[in-house]
């Protein structure tokens, strides 16, 4: 039986930019600010739901790292949030690069880190998941055969 | 806000957000989706998997540890019965040697005749008789 390892979930730095995100959000909504490399390159559209994308994925992810119920469903939340985390941070470095080119290069570097982490956690969830559903199979087929209830 | 003044903002770079936007948004709403759907699979808590898990990891173990304890526990009774055998035969030869010294004096005794030593042998024979 291999063996189940489902990877720590209290990442620091993951957790941190999770906690961030909202915090953010939050601020540029209620003081109607935007960067303006966002406001520069993203229509109004995209931009709001940019805006309103950043709230939902920090309490989204925060949801599943704290999620009570079944952990597949935790890791699913948690997949969907770095995901859509990652696609967020990476926006705003495109729209960074766009809007302010070699001036932005400390901000771009470090913002594309986080959308790159994301995406890796992202992948790190899938495999623990795809895990996990191995190990279901394994348990309930063994049980079958060794008659365990 | 600043109406858009959009020096540095083509066309093109407007477009490719948006796609990546609605992109990373329909695969992260695609993940909940799937994890949602395919719940049937994860059958189990976490601490149901992992105690199950375990489980299964002990229970061969479990079934080897109540093997083992009978066996000891008979290895142990059987050693008993022949300690016991060993006592019984040790006295034995305790008591032989005693009648074996006790005929070699009667027969070597200076004034040894043949009716002493059958009266010492008939003697014994009674003892182990009473015995």
């Amino acid at each position: 039986m291999g063996n189940l390892r489902i990877r720590s979930r209290h990442q620091p730095y993951e957790i941190a930019v999770l906690a961030a995100a909202p915090v953010c959000g939050v601020l540029m909504l209620t003081l109607d600010v935007r960067p303006t490399s966002v406001q520069t390159s993203m229509p109004v559209p995209i931009q709001i739901a940019w805006e309103l994308g950043l709230i939902a994925v920090g309490v989204g992810g925060l949801l599943g790292i704290v999620w009570p119920g079944r952990l597949s469903t935790g890791l699913g939340i948690e997949l969907a949030s770095v995901l859509v985390l990652g696609t967020i941070t990476g926006m705003y470095a495109v729209a960074l690069v766009a809007a302010s080119g070699r001036q932005s290069i400390a901000a771009t570097s470090f913002v594309a880190a986080v959308a790159v982490g994301s995406l890796w956690r992202a992948a790190q969830i899938a495999v623990d998941l795809r895990r996990l559903a191995q190990a279901c199979e394994l348990v309930s087929y063994e049980q079958l055969q060794a008659g365990v209830t | 806000m600043i109406s858009s003044p959009a020096p540095a903002a083509p066309h093109w770079v407007q477009m490719a957000l948006s796609v990546l936007g609605i992109l990373g948004g329909s695969t992260g709403l695609a993940a909940i989706a799937t994890v949602v759907v395919q719940r049937g699979k994860f059958k189990a808590d976490a601490a149901d998997t992992l105690t199950e898990a375990a489980l299964t990891l002990v229970q061969p173990l479990q079934t080897r540890i109540t093997q083992l304890e009978s066996e000891a526990l008979n290895a142990r009774s059987e050693l008993n019965v022949l300690r016991e055998q060993v006592n019984q035969l040790q006295f034995l030869v305790r008591v032989l040697n005693r009648t074996l010294d006790r005929w070699r004096t009667a027969i070597r005794a200076p004034d040894a005749t043949l009716r002493k030593v059958r009266a010492t042998v008939t003697e014994t024979d009674r003892s182990t008789q009473d015995r």
